[in-house]
């Protein structure tokens, strides 16, 4: 579809509407002349100044001029379109018109606010509006595609984040497929025992009935019998494919090889013969090769295939004939308009340091190794002890992977709370066991987290300040060499236990999912937001969202606000009965394009790609943010970027530079967000700069290419300047793509030393007054020799 | 028109001339060029020009590789020059057909006119042989 190459559209009739704004424009610009001028135009059929056009009056006429003169584009020169555009495309879209070409031409924060020579202000408003009439002309049409919406949601990992996002999206009447690889729920929560803030066991959830109490533990909530919801246990995700509203899944069921008669008796397991590792206690006690889970879902035993001898001793105990060693793994399909990814952390393996003799001596642990051996679930039952004995002293080691540049630099941020939790658990059990935590930074932020501290310290939690560098064994103790930074020397701790506070890794499957939907992975591993800041659970991907240890080291209260925020996101997005696509999208000229992977690199959101058997690069539009970063570096110009072609900007400069008598007109390119921003309260703030200043907008600095600008030039401009977002702040991810192509068009106009003529600039909204005096500082620059 | 060749007829317009370097993350701005001495000869460069422009071929330039100076002498052709040279044979003169499955050897031969410096095969290259040199000809003088 947008693939082929565009049908030209029909010839453009156009209505130009001007805005008087009461006499905000009218004060300096002289609409009434422009209107006088841009009436003769070929194809101009309507030209009309207005007093105020966004009244409900006003523009119900304007719609229905458009109707009776067939106007198939529309000029508005009034007020900023970053205020007004939706509200002129909301009649057009109400009495469904399609128009070819909507452009607004801000004659109010680019001019009148901001310039005060009526005469030079008016020249620059009639330029502007000669470009975008030129621009209208060479612009094709978009085509606007909707997707109807499959009510059912999947959410990947079943987590304390993943069953909370399940079992609210289920409350609110959503279908809801909860997936996870393990035969239990609850993943790491499930394994740490106690909680921290609120010192009472992890695995609760949102209650069932507002009648009784306000959570429930996992296994009273009646997640198995919850309406909407399905929980598929030892299942995962092969293949994801189709777009937002409209996702086509594979999953596949690894058997479990116990059929629904099974009530759990446990006859089987007292005749297997096999034992294996306790992937829940972490490897640290041993199972039979058939075993009950704890937070079993479906709550039946399993066999472990990979230990299991098939001795089918179970089969012939078995009361119920509940073994069935003729199951396979199954395959499904699911239909769901959204996905949430929850698939968690893992800790990070401490073996790699083999200073801190992890796996080397069985006394050193990890703070998830302690939580198991804290847990009466756990390998001693909940008894702190070894070789029975219980340690009279314990040293914890904290950041142990984390905030190091080797390993991970970020901090973890659970371990703090996890070593003062375990520490007061200990010392209110064993008051005489003596507990070290030799730490850099004790982070306790967030509600009744700071409180442990204080609990730790009244308990006579001894904190030393230092790095532990390394664990040895002398005559069957432990020693921890440390630093104590308050008395500047080195010390040697004699030891019972070592405990590492291990950090917080993205787990293998959140890595492996980040893969499979072609989700990029944040520096820290984690799968990347849309942006760090406003959309936290959004993903490149539309219709994909993360909650929880999949975007970063979540503890368990931040992980279920963060998973009842994402079944918002889904629900709001659910709610719809079609998603509309309107945004700019680019077309790929399949007799031009040769498939050389130039967009696919430039793109920031793996949203066009090159099919290697067609060598044609393929537009996946739900992905597609419309930047034109790809069209702005494609090769063979095979991409172009609609309503933005190369055409389209070419026609816009040359209709700017068209009255330019004096020469010195500056052609402003500016980015649609943040730079548009900054222009924006410019003008609201009356900070003046020079007429010669003229703004041609595009959704992205991105879809500058060295040619737009040298084009400029050739037309006569006497200098461009570039308006984007701030450094690392591009909402497109387009990357250093502008830097290099104005960067390029420099080295170009070095060779006639009108290099200096060409600048870019960053800026947000709050930077209004950097904007104003970088124009006055850039016109002053062209305007000298 | 290719990107570079409307830049270069604009940049004309402009009274431009000469040489022009092109920043390191652009494509499509500069010509392709090969290191002898780094190409393993996987051909993988062949089958992701998507121009055309290069085409390998099985013959191993024994006499090129002898005189490319190459410290770690990792590939398998470094080896065999460094066998050439501990046995003090003489400086092969001639290039040799590789046989059929025979991998590892073999050269490549680029058509710079079909070259658009999209950097694929740079990007594919197995032995960082192939590098788009940043540089665009605008002709017409300095």
């Amino acid at each position: 579809m947008s693939n082929n190459r565009v049908q030209k559209s029909p010839k453009p009739k156009i209505g130009v509407f001007l805005c008087d704004c009461g006499n905000e424009i009218s004060r300096i610009i002289n609409t009434q002349k422009i209107n006088d001028s841009l009436s003769k135009e070929n194809d101009v059929i309507v030209a009309e100044v207005h007093r105020h056009l966004c009244d409900s009056h006003t523009l119900k006429r304007l719609r229905r001029i458009v109707i009776d003169n067939q106007i198939n584009s529309l000029v508005i020169g009034g007020c900023s379109p970053q205020l007004h555009l939706e509200t002129f495309s909301k009649i057009f879209r109400e009495a469904n018109i399609n128009l070819i070409g909507l452009k607004m031409v801000n004659i109010r924060e680019h001019c009148s606010w901001v310039h005060k020579d009526k005469e030079k202000a008016t020249d620059k408003a009639a330029a502007l509006l000669n470009g975008a009439i030129n621009k209208i002309k060479a612009s094709k049409e978009i085509e606007v595609v909707e997707t109807k919406v499959k009510k059912a949601a999947l959410v990947i990992g079943a987590g304390v984040a993943g069953t909370n996002a399940a079992l609210e999206l289920a409350k609110k009447g959503i279908k809801t497929y909860l997936v996870e690889k393990n035969p239990w729920i609850g993943g790491v929560t499930a394994q740490v025992g106690m909680a921290f803030p609120t010192d009472d066991c992890a695995y609760c959830i949102g209650a069932r009935s507002e009648r009784s109490g306000i959570r429930k533990c996992f296994y009273r909530a009646g997640l198995e019998s919850y309406p909407n919801l399905e929980i598929m246990t030892n299942t995962t995700v092969k293949s994801v494919e189709g777009k937002v509203g409209d996702f086509r899944v594979t999953i596949e069921e690894y058997p479990t090889f116990i059929n629904e008669d099974c009530v759990s008796c446990g006859i089987c397991e007292e005749v297997c013969p096999i034992e294996a590792p306790d992937t829940f206690n972490r490897g640290l006690s041993k199972r039979k090769a058939i075993y009950k889970q704890f937070e079993a879902v479906p709550n039946k035993y399993i066999i472990d295939f990979d230990a299991c001898n098939v001795c089918k001793k179970c089969e012939e105990v078995c009361p119920e004939k509940a073994i069935d060693f003729s199951q396979r793994p199954k395959k499904h399909e699911l239909e769901v308009g959204a996905i949430v990814v929850a698939t968690g952390i893992s800790e990070f393996d401490p073996s790699a340091l083999t200073r801190y003799g992890y796996k080397k001596y069985p006394q050193v642990l990890t703070q998830l190794d302690l939580g198991r051996y804290l847990d009466p679930a756990g390998p001693t039952k909940g008894e702190l002890s070894f070789n029975d004995k219980t340690p009279e002293s314990i040293v914890m080691i904290q950041c142990v992977g984390s905030r190091e540049k080797e390993q991970n630099s970020y901090c973890s941020r659970l371990c703090c709370m996890m070593a003062l939790k375990h520490a007061t658990l200990i010392k209110k059990r064993y008051p005489n066991t003596k507990i070290t935590i030799c730490y850099i930074d004790i982070r306790t932020t967030g509600e009744g987290y700071e409180d442990w501290y204080d609990r730790a310290r009244d308990l006579e939690v001894i904190f030393m300040h230092g790095k532990a560098s390394e664990v040895l064994e002398k005559n069957g103790k432990l020693i921890v060499r440390t630093e104590d930074v308050m008395l500047g020397e080195a010390v040697e701790l004699k030891t019972d236990l070592v405990v590492l506070s291990a950090g917080i890794e993205s787990s293998q499957e959140t890595r492996e999912m980040a893969g499979l939907l072609g989700l990029e992975l944040n520096k820290d591993n984690f799968i990347k937001s849309l942006d760090p800041k406003v959309r936290g659970l959004d993903t490149a991907k539309w219709g994909i969202f993360i909650c929880g240890g999949s975007r970063g080291p979540t503890d368990i209260p931040e992980s279920i606000l963060q998973a009842n925020a994402a079944s918002s996101k889904v629900s709001s997005l659910l709610a719809r009965d079609k998603i509309v696509n309107t945004r700019v999208y680019p077309i790929v000229d399949n007799e031009l394009c040769d498939g050389c992977e130039v967009c696919q690199v430039k793109c920031g959101f793996s949203a066009i790609e090159v099919d290697k058997e067609e060598k044609k690069a393929k537009l996946n539009r739900s992905s597609c943010h419309g930047c034109g970063v790809c069209a702005a570096n494609c090769p063979n110009n095979a991409v172009q970027l609609l309503n933005y072609e190369d055409e389209a900007i070419f026609a816009e400069v040359e209709g700017i530079l068209r009255t330019n008598g004096d020469g010195k007109k500056i052609v402003g390119f500016i980015c649609s967000e943040c730079g548009y921003a900054s222009s924006d309260l410019a003008g609201v703030e009356r900070f003046n700069y020079p007429e010669s200043i003229h703004f041609i907008d595009l959704p992205c600095l991105g879809r500058i290419s060295a040619i737009h600008i040298l084009k400029a030039f050739e037309q006569g401009a006497a200098g461009v300047v570039l308006v984007g977002c701030m450094p690392g702040r591009c909402q497109y991810n387009s990357g250093n793509s502008p830097k290099d192509n104005i960067a390029l068009a420099k080295e170009v106009l070095k060779k006639v030393k009108l290099n200096e003529k060409v600048k870019l600039y960053n800026f947000c909204g709050a930077k209004s007054h950097e904007f104003a005096k970088a124009m006055n500082d850039f016109a002053t620059i062209v305007a000298s020799n | 028109m290719r990107k570079s060749e409307l830049l270069v007829e604009v940049a004309k317009n402009i009274g431009i001339k000469g040489t022009i370097n092109v920043p390191d993350g652009l494509w499509g701005y500069g010509k392709i060029k090969y290191d002898e001495g780094k190409c393993i000869g996987c051909s993988k460069c062949e089958v992701n020009c998507s121009e055309g422009a290069i085409s390998f071929e099985r013959i191993f330039d024994l006499p090129k590789i002898y005189e490319a100076e190459k410290s770690d002498g990792s590939l398998k052709k470094d080896r065999i020059v460094a066998l050439i040279k501990s046995l003090t044979l003489k400086k092969p003169k001639n290039p040799i057909n590789v046989p059929e499955l025979v991998e590892g050897y073999g050269n490549v031969k680029i058509d710079l006119d079909k070259c658009i410096g999209c950097g694929n095969c740079q990007r594919y290259c197995t032995g960082k042989a192939l590098k788009v040199e940043k540089i665009l000809e605008i002709g017409g003088g300095n």
